[in-house]
């Protein structure tokens, strides 16, 4: 067919663009379809960062950090997991008086206080911090009336809050 | 890049605030178009920023088709005035191209037409026609198979038997 225009011919640009429109799928199946194409996905950082991103089940933090930057860091996370090595150790002094912790939620360890005083427990959140994902250490502490249960899923913002019925 | 004839100015008059251009296709036909909407080109804007400089006029000869060309008038047409973030050489380039519903409709044509527009669009610098072009070819092949991806993009199967089962140049995801 004369008339069928060969698209390997285009510039690079333009099978980029392309292909930046494609999702993880659909870029494995285009790499065996023939060197060329398979060359540009796995030269190209940004399209490479979107099939290893989604390979490990995860979506895009919207991070102000350069695509190479964001590639670096999932493959030096995924390498840690292949691993399972201790990357750091963080020591929470402040936690002492504390019970183990109740549940832990979207990177997020929740506490609850061993003692009461003026009738209130209290309630502590602790985000570990972690560079690979840029997550900032942070520590929130409220109080809790006793006699109230309270449930917190930091995924979702949500604390749950509500009468301990009586025994 | 085309070769760039001198042509009498009275064929190109002036006329209101927008100057006029000649634009020559590959197959020799001379189009007349009012400057400001091709500036969304920035190879034709470059070019008249040229004729400015000179103070000379001439005709500009493009490497492709009057069919392909009308095409892509009729797109700078269309998006005469507007502001399209992507064509703003001073902005930062979005991540991916938006989706205009009229950009969907204007390119329904078929495959081989969408990849002469693209090409079009991307000798003239005109990167939200690039996008859009863009966009529509990788609907036509996301989600299809090896096989069909290779028929839709005219693409042969270069790889040696032993690559095509290696791991790592042949992922089926």
């Amino acid at each position: 067919m004369a008339a069928y225009l060969i698209i390997l011919r285009f510039p690079e640009d333009i099978l980029l663009e392309i292909l930046t429109n494609l999702d993880s799928r659909s870029l494995l199946i285009c790499r065996t379809t023939c060197r060329r194409l398979n060359r540009i996905v796995s030269d190209s950082v940004l399209l490479q960062y979107r099939i290893e991103l989604a390979a490990c089940g995860m979506v895009d933090g919207r991070q102000t950090l350069d695509v190479a930057e964001k590639l670096r860091r999932l493959r030096l996370y995924n390498a840690a997991w292949n691993e399972v090595e201790w990357t750091g150790h963080t020591a929470l002094p402040h936690l002492a008086n504390y019970q183990p912790p109740s549940m832990a939620s979207a990177g997020a360890l929740v506490f609850h206080s061993a003692t009461t005083s003026h009738n209130r427990s209290l309630t502590a959140l602790q985000h570990v911090s972690s560079k690979l994902r840029c997550i900032h250490e942070q520590h929130i502490v409220f109080p809790v009336d006793v006699g109230f249960n309270s449930l917190i899923d930091p995924s979702q913002d949500l604390l749950a809050y509500a009468p301990r019925p009586d025994p | 890049m085309p070769t760039i004839v001198s042509v009498d100015d009275s064929t190109v008059p002036g006329e209101g605030s927008s100057r006029l251009l000649l634009l020559v296709s590959s197959d020799n036909k001379h189009i007349v178009v009012e400057e400001d909407i091709m500036s969304r080109s920035r190879f034709i804007s470059k070019q008249v920023e040229g004729f400015e400089a000179t103070s000379q006029r001439h005709a500009i000869l493009l490497p492709f088709s009057s069919f392909v060309l009308n095409k892509v008038i009729e797109y700078c047409s269309h998006y005469r005035g507007y502001y399209l973030l992507e064509d703003d050489p001073d902005a930062a380039p979005p991540g991916r191209s938006p989706v205009r519903e009229w950009d969907q409709e204007f390119l329904d044509v078929d495959r081989n037409m969408l990849l002469r527009i693209i090409k079009a669009a991307h000798y003239l610098e005109i990167k939200s026609l690039v996008g859009s072009c863009a966009r529509a070819i990788a609907d036509m092949i996301r989600g299809k198979t090896t096989e069909e991806m290779r028929e839709i993009l005219g693409v042969e199967n270069d790889f040696t038997p032993e690559e095509e089962h290696s791991p790592s140049s042949k992922c089926t995801g």
